[in-house]
């Protein structure tokens, strides 16, 4: 079995939590604030007109559905989508960048990469963030660094995180393990929709806690190192059990490869856990699919992606029968 | 002294409210005094106090209460919802903030990277800690804390020969 990072990362990102320095942040501000927030935004990114790969979302102007299915490309967070009333994102052509805009923070830009490359994705988010600083004035203080709405993201700002996929260190149980040696070292472990998310397909995102007092080098350094530990224990994890427990391991993941491609109906929580189980067997070369495919899969399988597809194509069917057919194009 | 019950008028009637071994003392405007007596030459002793009471228990309140200049946020708000409400806040509140930020990440100097107009010019920096100890020493001198005011004219004084002697 050849093993490769990409068998257990999914995707990796960096955020960068900024203020204008001349209004108050999101809980004291006003509606004409938040308004001048997003215009700020929008015109650092369109003052070089070659350069125009940005489009705005405008949260109020879009359907729910609509919202939520950009929450479940990570394009926007959880947040944001509570603050819709003035929340907006600028998001890359390539789906690269996203600047949420009127989140916690006045701006929240993100750079998402497809496997473990923090550093790629922190020296994107730093071009978006120069870009921005052209025309504006961050809230900074010499002593305290960038000054944000809440102190748990004072100083860099910065939160470099990894979507892992760790079936096995979920199943043999190692995970609150996992959670207290992370936390002795200032990062923390949280679900697929970050804070106060479940941990839905054995998916965890691993990121720093600490902000302050660090370099952004050295918290995207502590991050991959944790990243790599991780990466070694759940691909020692699946050596051993498709060794010694190989017959256990091809049935749960052949079982649920059955039901994606078969099954008539399926919820979201359900297909999550034979999501997982694809993804492992993939990864372990038991069957013959791309990752790249398997990834895309767990974006438009869940609620509102498929309630756009039922919109689009079949207006008449039920959403859990829906999205076994959009898992069988896949499969 | 402005009246600390209207908050307009000069004050010019200073009550002391003694109870047990606190003692407080209130500095109200003719106007306001006026409406306190009233109530008292009208017999009506319960409201009178209920007045005093209510001074008191504003001022300890106020005490207590440290409040953002910038945007009006009190730190017990901030307590509650775990959110600054501006840039102000983390001045304001430096001395609650400090050990706060101490206790999540360990350390309270930044040491990451520092926007283009702060790195392009250091100038603004000095200036920027000038302006902020000078606010302090000003505070320091209205609280009548000489000690700390000293310190901070010192810490003043070495900033302004440093930037004196690194000017170009």
């Amino acid at each position: 079995m050849s093993q490769s990072v990409n068998d257990v990362v999914v995707s990796g990102r960096v955020r960068l939590a900024r203020n204008y320095f001349d209004l108050p942040f999101w809980g004291m501000s006003n509606e004409e604030n938040a308004q001048l927030c997003i215009s700020r935004a929008t015109e650092s990114q369109l003052t070089n007109p070659t350069e125009d790969t940005y489009t705005l979302y405008t949260l109020r102007d879009m359907t729910k559905v609509d919202r939520q299915a950009l929450m479940e490309q990570h394009l926007i967070s959880r947040d944001l989508l509570k603050h819709s009333e003035v929340g907006a994102a600028l998001i890359s052509k390539d789906q690269m960048i996203s600047i949420m805009i009127n989140e916690e923070d006045h701006l929240r830009i993100q750079s998402i990469v497809s496997g473990f490359d923090l550093g790629l994705a922190a020296s994107e988010a730093f071009k978006a963030e120069e870009k921005l600083e052209g025309i504006c004035t961050f809230s900074f203080d010499p002593q305290l660094g960038y000054l944000t709405s809440c102190p748990t993201n004072t100083g860099t700002g910065l939160r470099a995180s990894l979507m892992m996929h760790l079936p096995m260190l979920t199943r043999f149980k190692q995970m609150g393990n996992v959670n207290q040696s992370v936390a002795k070292l200032g990062l923390t472990t949280r679900g697929i929709y970050g804070e106060g998310s479940e941990a839905l397909g054995d998916l965890y995102q691993i990121s720093n806690q600490v902000t302050l007092g660090r370099t952004e080098d050295e918290i995207i350094e502590a991050v991959t190192a944790v990243g790599k530990q991780l990466i070694d224990a759940e691909h020692a994890l699946r050596s051993r059990c498709l060794s010694d427990q190989s017959a256990e391991l091809k049935d749960t993941i052949f079982r649920s490869y059955g039901l994606l491609r078969y099954a008539v109906q399926m919820d979201e929580k359900e297909f999550m856990q034979h999501w997982s189980n694809l993804r492992l067997g993939v990864s372990c070369g038991l069957l013959d699919t791309s990752l790249e495919l398997v990834d895309q899969l767990l974006t438009t399988a869940q609620a509102a992606h498929v309630k756009q597809y039922v919109k689009e194509n079949t207006p008449d069917l039920a959403v859990n029968q829906a999205r076994c057919q959009i898992i069988q194009k896949y499969l | 002294m402005l009246c600390e019950e209207c908050n307009k008028n000069q004050a010019t009637v200073s009550i002391t409210v003694t109870s047990g071994e606190d003692m407080n003392t209130r500095h109200l405007c003719p106007e306001c005094m006026k409406k306190m007596e009233l109530s008292l030459a009208h017999g009506d002793i319960q409201s009178f106090l209920s007045s005093i009471l209510a001074v008191l228990s504003a001022s300890k309140t106020e005490k207590h209460q440290p409040t953002c200049t910038g945007c009006g946020l009190t730190y017990s708000a901030f307590e509650q919802n775990g959110r600054l409400g501006c840039a102000q806040c983390y001045m304001d509140f430096s001395e609650q903030l400090k050990p706060l930020l101490q206790r999540i990440h360990g350390r309270t100097q930044h040491a990451g990277r520092v926007p283009a107009s702060f790195a392009n010019n250091p100038q603004k920096q000095i200036q920027k800690q000038c302006d902020e100890l000078r606010q302090k020493m000003d505070e320091a001198v209205a609280s009548e804390n000489f000690e700390d005011a000293a310190k901070y004219r010192d810490e003043l004084r070495a900033l302004s020969e440093h930037e004196e002697a690194n000017l170009p």
